[in-house]
């Protein structure tokens, strides 16, 4: 098969002294800019960029892509050791994978979140040699309308986070659609919800909210115990890596993650956080034991982590193929193509091959070695648990307040992280969940963008968003989950009463 | 292993004599201006991490650091579509240490839709070494081969149109032909370049002002390139064929510059050093050919002239944006 010998070609290519080592470079940097919360891949790789410069074009653009999905999986690894997401797109990860690292299975997780990322980057490798460019021509067919249409399904699948109460998680939901807007509207660049306070005029960044939500209110929410009586983690450890069981309870939700994650990572603006959560979602609802999830659940561990490092193969598809970068990552390196003089898009397979192929060939081995970097640090990672709480949390703080500075320098967003860090734990108590909040506040500006832009589009006529078979699909399903899925049981009431009065006479 | 309070001890020492060290890194004061630049400098970039200008400013950066000998510090400070870094820049020491992005948009043109933290006195004008070109491209569903056929297009069909706007220079031309021909237009805003280029090459946007980098990106089956919307044809960009707005009939020349400044009131010698190594590295063939390659154009234009051309374009802009608001 062609794509074959292609894949062949890029190997070739990958496999020089010079590509490995700037790979292994890559991979190593993105994993410790995943861990530190703050200091995420995109300030990495702008700071790298410089010195790339004097280096060749193919091993540059696989360091900088390295620390991309070398990110992903290092993210992963704060979530779940002391709920302390080190990406927007691990806050799920917190949700199940603190859970368990509070019952003792703190490695367990982590070595799903690393077998289950490396098996979902390779899947969605095969993905982006086979199906690139038919992908990307479907991606250019989402205008405003259908992005609309795809951020109220995102919405939608929020139904399938609630924990516990329903009520509980529409009113966090409303107030992260708010929060999210506070800032200069996108449209008319009118300020919004900003009480004339310049600090606000961007708004609020989604790092210090989720710093402050749930790194800082777990840290007030211990803080509270007594610290003398308090012992690190009462379970012992079980055992490092997953067993049988585990894999048996993963392995479906890491197929399906990386199916997920690779579709949603090829839309802009939504990508790896969007799919952990309606990964998340989907994981739960289709689980057979729905009411472990929020208390350990390992497939809520292992489908978003999937979900997550899939997006990131998913996203370099526009990139590649039509030069559109749908983050801002992948628009650094639409960046760094430019300067090395090979620019990405529809000509890049023919004037370039060797980037084209050997980025795609780069991204396997860049998994593989992060497998193999990740799994024997898991011993390490877990020592971490076992530092005193005295000691652990004000490093958490710490790192916390470096990281948030860290981004832009604004000492008003390390106010705004301790904020959220009160109302998260003021949430902890009164047992609102965090997460329909994060959902909500990254979908509801780019919901509210893309209704704007439709409207405008179509000089005020709704009926816009009904005009496209891409639309219609999109709402059906909303209108499925919404109407037909919550009549399922009180159908199955109805048949069983039927059946029992049939029985009866 | 430690026990907690014998960490604890350490720590804190630790802690104390990096405290302690902090003292020792503050710069002395006295004979800052001489032999200009002794330490680092901060380069203030007004758009986000990984943007165009963003990855722009970090290569002049790189060549301004060895041409100092001293490092250039790309700093970020977004917001505002670029009015916050702007106006960071003016509240800077005007002791040469911190420069930064002096750039057309934020200065001549952002003044007239929103409140801005500075005035064009406020500023130090050191010179222009990119400009932003703009040309009319149409997606490539529609069947224009030039401008005659867009404006026939709008006239038949008002407020059917679709022309994206990223940023207000982009809209620009659209707006003066729609005002000259008398069309119906509809602008739909986006939130930059790349999400403009996304929808024209969908068909869901029908026109739009982009750089030059869309030649080096797509090809006609997706965009088409229509007119150079500035003075030039688009030689060095490998376009000489099509001709520019101007010689098809209309008065339309629209550009944008990218330069760099510092806030008023430098000492003599730092400004001297800085503009004397700005001039050298851009018009360094390296500078021009990392310019190029994002595609913008490398120009060079001093300081006074800069400080001219944005003068007169916000004299110019106040009335044109106030029919953009509309």
């Amino acid at each position: 098969m062609e794509t074959f010998s292609h894949l062949l070609y890029g190997f070739q290519v990958a496999f020089q002294p010079l590509t490995l080592f700037t790979c292994f470079i890559g991979v190593l940097i993105g994993t410790l800019v995943g861990v530190l919360p703050g200091l995420g891949p995109v300030a990495a790789i702008s700071l790298l960029l410089p010195a790339t410069f004097h280096a060749p074009p193919v091993a540059s653009i696989i360091m900088l892509a390295g620390i991309y999905y070398g990110a992903m999986y290092g993210g992963s690894t704060t979530s779940i050791l002391v709920n302390l997401p080190g990406e927007a797109a691990s806050v799920v990860t917190c949700l199940d994978g603190y859970q368990m690292a509070r019952k003792g299975r703190a490695g367990v997780a982590l070595g799903i979140s690393a077998f289950g990322s490396f098996i979902a980057g390779t899947l969605g490798l095969v993905g982006l040699a086979c199906l690139a460019p038919p992908l990307a021509s479907m991606a250019l067919r989402f205008g405003p309308p259908e992005y609309f249409a795809v951020m109220v399904l995102g919405l939608t699948v929020l139904i399938f986070l609630a924990g516990g109460s329903m009520i509980k998680s529409l009113m966090m939901a409303c107030l992260g659609i708010i929060i999210g807007n506070v800032g200069m509207d996108p449209i008319t660049a009118q300020p919004r919800f900003t009480f004339q306070m310049n600090i606000l005029l961007d708004g609020v960044g989604l790092v210090p909210l989720v710093m402050g939500l749930f790194g800082i209110s777990e840290v007030l929410l211990n803080v509270e115990e007594s610290l003398q009586t308090r012992n690190v983690f009462k379970a012992r450890l079980k055992g490092l890596l997953p067993n049988l069981r585990d894999w048996k309870e993963s392995l479906w939700p890491i197929l399906r993650g990386s199916v997920l994650g690779f579709f949603l990572g090829i839309l802009p603006g939504g990508g790896a956080v969007i799919s952990s959560f309606v990964s998340y979602g989907i994981e739960r609802k289709l689980s057979k034991h729905p009411e472990e999830f929020g208390k350990g659940a390992i497939a809520g561990v292992a489908g978003p982590e999937s979900a997550n490092n899939s997006a990131t193969a998913g996203a370099f598809i526009p990139l590649l193929t039509l030069g559109l970068p749908s983050n801002a990552v992948m628009a650094i390196l639409l960046g760094a193509l430019m300067i090395y003089d090979t620019p990405p898009g529809p000509r890049l397979v023919t004037a370039h091959p060797e980037i084209f192929w050997g980025v795609i060939s780069s991204m396997y081995i860049g998994n593989a070695m992060l497998l193999v970097l990740n799994l024997p640090l898991i011993g390490l990672w877990v020592k971490i648990l076992k530092i005193p709480y005295p000691i652990l949390f004000p490093l958490i703080l710490l790192f916390c307040l470096i990281g948030v500075y860290s981004l832009n320098n604004k000492v008003s967003e390390i106010g705004l992280m301790l904020l959220f860090g009160v109302l998260g734990y003021l949430m902890k108590k009164f047992k609102f969940d965090g997460a329909p909040l994060i959902l909500a506040m990254v979908l509801g500006p780019l919901m509210d963008k893309a209704l704007r832009q439709s409207l405008i589009m179509s000089g005020g006529d709704p009926s816009i968003f009904l005009e496209s078979t891409i639309c219609i699909t999109l709402f059906a399903i909303v209108a499925i989950i919404l109407f037909a899925l919550p009549l399922l049981p009180v159908i199955g009431r109805f048949r069983k009463k039927v059946g029992e009065a049939e029985e009866q006479t | 292993m430690l026990s907690a309070k014998r960490l604890g001890t350490i720590l804190t020492i630790i802690s104390l004599a990096l405290f302690a060290g902090l003292f020792l890194t503050f710069p002395s004061r006295a004979g800052a201006a001489a032999n200009f630049p002794k330490k680092p400098i901060n380069l203030i970039c007004i758009y986000d991490a990984g943007s165009t200008s963003d990855i722009i400013i970090r290569s002049l950066a790189d060549l301004l650091s060895k041409e100092l000998g001293q490092k250039v510090i790309v700093v970020n400070k977004v917001g505002g579509t670029g009015t916050l870094g702007t106006a960071e820049l003016t509240r800077a020491e005007p002791d040469g240490y911190t420069i930064g992005m002096v750039t057309f948009g934020p200065l001549a043109i952002s003044p007239h839709l929103m409140k801005v933290g500075y005035k064009l006195d406020d500023f130090d004008y050191f010179g222009v070494f990119a400009e932003y070109v703009y040309g009319l491209v149409c997606s490539a569903k529609r069947p224009w081969k030039d401008v005659k056929e867009v404006v026939a297009y709008a006239r038949a069909n008002p407020g059917k149109l679709r022309h994206g706007w990223a940023s207000h220079p982009n809209a620009l031309p659209m707006l003066l032909l729609a005002e000259k021909e008398k069309l119906d237009v509809k602008f739909i805003p986006t939130t930059g370049g790349s999400e403009s280029e996304t929808l024209l090459a969908g068909g869901h946007i029908d026109t739009d002002c982009r750089h030059p980098s869309i030649l080096k990106t797509f090809t006609d089956a997706q965009i088409r390139f229509l007119h150079p919307c500035g003075n030039k044809r688009w030689d060095i960009f490998g376009r000489p064929d099509r001709p520019t707005l101007m010689e098809m009939g209309y008065d339309i020349d629209v550009r944008s510059f990218m330069g760099l400044g510092a806030p008023k009131g430098l000492p003599a010698e730092a400004r001297k050093v800085l503009v004397d190594a700005f001039r050298k590295v851009s018009n360094d063939q390296r500078a021009k050919d990392m310019v190029f390659r994002i595609g913008l154009q490398p120009t060079w234009i001093e300081g006074p002239d800069y400080e001219k051309l944005v003068r007169n374009g916000y004299k110019v802009m106040g009335p044109a944006v106030e029919k953009l608001k509309k």
